[in-house]
């Protein structure tokens, strides 16, 4: 919705953040040191074995959890001199989530999903906006069915038309397609990147598949909660 | 977007899923019960008030063991009050081969002088309210009686050595509680008839009561005069507000046990309120958690919270009201048998109490759980086992 990246066009700046946990065995460092910055427009998968820190990182990359180290600077705003309240306004301004478990709200039906962001950001049309996306996700037939009524696939394309109905300036997915047949997850994996070309918003993708870390800008490689690889796609 | 608005618009989508209905039942219960045992009190209470001043069909009463004294009707002349007598006794009543026992009252001119009778000319017939006491040579029966003694209206009833036709049923007297013909069908005759009857006699049980009415300052003047050493003493004088007052004593008797059953009812409702604000916050804890993920504030959450408490209570107390109005008219009907007098409609202070006692369980049982949503972290969207602190 509104975009406030850097003079150099940076959206997201990760600057030496680590988490760590106090476990009955004493202290547990989940990330450590991890730096890197993310441009306007860029798509980013984070890859990593399991229990590398790749959804910890998602997490404090987007405000829902605070490092314990160092500094994540979203959208312009420095995420840990901001309180709940403050960065959850930067999340409903900045920020769109598709999670791997869907996380629709099985009370509304599909159109009342889409429109959840928007109403919570204040948006007057939202009912209009969200007709508007659902019918770019191929369920303008379906908008009144509930999650229970829906298959997988397109329990997804609901939650990528919510995170793409606000034109966030950063879309955070985790293992989108990690509850999806390999069919199914590619055809929700071209949407979500056909509607990433056309509203520019940067895209940091959670994965475990190399073939979808392979489609974007960008790799950055966890491993034991430090960042392994960076590494650019030839252009 | 405003808390109200977005309020509104997710209590009707969580209403139309069900995710509410338990929480909602459980405040209709409450309300329905409190409501069910207010509205029944209250038209109580109501009706008790109402006969209060006619349970003596007088303001005053004068019992005697001997004829009423000539000088107590002076009395009352003298200081402008209203008198009538009634007497009463208890005999076994005659129709063709059946008898039965029966509380015989003879009424004079002017009885009741407070309140009316009320007639009707057949079993459950339309009511008519009396003109006057029954003529010489008829009888006024209660319903009762005639099944006891299988007659009906027209038929003859051998009361003492007098023969009467029964002209009509006794629905209602304003004394009919007073006295043992409470226990015994009663059966109004002319006061003009006692003496044919032979029932007043040496060693017979008879009860002799004048009744008085006036104003307050005339009956006043008429108990002092009483007091005086030439006039013969009453053997016991009832006043309007000691017969209200057993009355009154009655009522809140039956009033604190209903109340009892209803704080019953309040308790297990607030546990049913309290188990399923936890239930419905815990269900609920996902999607604030998304909620939040998505931009809400904790002051949106508590906001949406509590405005969709009080739609929970608006609802429940509207149709907890009228599910208590409907039972409590099942009760009148099924406690039309011990209730004998027709019940006033109920005020609307049993669901203004009921509503704040709704409110009061809300607050109280359900507001805790869903204050504590507000904590729930947004981290929860990632890792489920994310609770709040």
């Amino acid at each position: 919705m509104s975009n406030q990246s850097g003079a150099d066009g940076t959206v997201l700046k990760v600057h030496a953040v680590s988490k760590k946990v106090s476990s009955p065995d004493g202290s547990l460092t989940i990330l450590s040191d991890v730096s890197f910055d993310v441009s306007r427009g860029e798509t980013v998968a984070i890859i990593g074995p399991s229990g590398a820190g790749k959804s910890t990182l998602l997490a404090l990359l987007a405000g829902l959890d605070l490092p314990s180290d160092g500094a994540v600077t979203l959208n312009g705003h420095n995420l840990g001199e901001l309180d709940e309240d403050g960065r959850a306004r930067v999340r409903a301004d900045s920020v769109g989530f598709v999670f791997q478990s869907f996380h629709l709200v099985p009370s509304l039906n599909a159109l009342e999903n889409v429109m959840l962001p928007l109403e919570l950001a204040g948006v007057d049309d939202a009912r209009r906006r969200s007709n508007d996306i659902i019918e770019r996700v191929g369920l303008a037939e379906r908008w009144s069915h509930y999650p229970s009524q829906l298959s997988g696939g397109e329990k997804q394309r609901v939650a990528i038309a919510r995170a793409f109905s606000t034109e966030p300036a950063v879309l955070f997915a985790d293992e989108p397609t990690g509850n999806l047949d390999s069919r199914t997850g590619e055809t929700i994996m071209d949407l979500m990147f056909d509607l990433n070309r056309n509203s520019s918003t940067t895209l940091v993708l959670v994965t475990h598949d190399s073939k979808l870390a392979e489609r974007c800008d960008r790799i950055i490689a966890l491993d034991s909660g430090k960042l392994a690889s960076d590494t650019r796609a030839a252009a | 977007m405003r808390p109200l608005n977005f309020a509104v618009r997710s209590f009707g989508r969580e209403l139309r899923s069900g995710e509410v209905l338990v929480l909602l039942s459980a405040v209709i219960l409450a309300v329905g019960a409190l409501t069910a045992v207010g509205f029944l009190t209250d038209r109580i209470g109501k009706a008790v008030t109402r006969q209060a001043n006619e349970v003596l069909a007088a303001d005053l009463r004068l019992r005697s063991k001997d004829p009423i004294p000539q000088v107590w009707r002076s009395l009352a002349a003298d200081n402008s009050l209203q008198t009538a007598t009634t007497t009463s006794m208890p005999s076994v009543v005659f129709a063709g081969d059946n008898s039965a026992l029966s509380g015989v009252v003879a009424v004079s001119d002017g009885y009741p002088l407070r309140g009316q009778v009320r007639l009707t000319s057949e079993l459950f017939g339309e009511q008519r309210v009396a003109e006057g006491i029954p003529p010489p040579g008829e009888v006024w029966v209660e319903s009762s009686l005639l099944a006891r003694v299988g007659a009906d209206v027209g038929d003859t009833l051998g009361v003492g050595e007098l023969d009467l036709t029964i002209s009509a049923i006794v629905a209602y007297r304003p004394d009919q509680s007073v006295g043992f013909t409470s226990f015994a069908p009663t059966v109004l005759i002319n006061d003009e008839d006692l003496a044919a009857t032979g029932l007043v006699g040496e060693g017979s049980r008879v009860f002799r009561f004048l009744l008085v009415a006036g104003n307050e300052g005339d009956i006043e003047a008429f108990r002092d005069a009483l007091d005086d050493d030439d006039v013969p003493a009453p053997t016991r004088v009832n006043t309007a507000e000691q017969s209200s007052e057993r009355a009154f004593s009655a009522a809140d008797r039956a009033k604190r046990f209903l109340s009892l059953t209803a704080v019953i009812s309040l308790l297990l409702s607030a546990v049913a309120v309290a188990m399923s604000a936890r239930r419905f916050a815990l269900r609920r804890m996902d999607t604030v958690a998304l909620m939040k993920s998505l931009g809400a504030t904790q002051g949106f959450v508590i906001a949406v919270s509590l405005v969709q408490l009080v739609f929970l209570g608006i609802i429940g107390v509207a149709a907890g009201s009228a599910i208590g109005f409907a039972a409590e008219a099942a009760l009148s009907l099924i406690l039309s048998d011990i209730i004998a007098a027709d019940l006033p409609d109920p005020g609307l202070m049993p669901v203004i109490l009921a509503g704040g006692s709704a409110f009061v369980l809300l607050l109280g049982f359900a507001l805790p759980s869903l204050l504590q949503l507000r904590e729930t972290p947004p981290l929860r969207v990632l890792r489920h086992d994310a609770m709040p602190p």
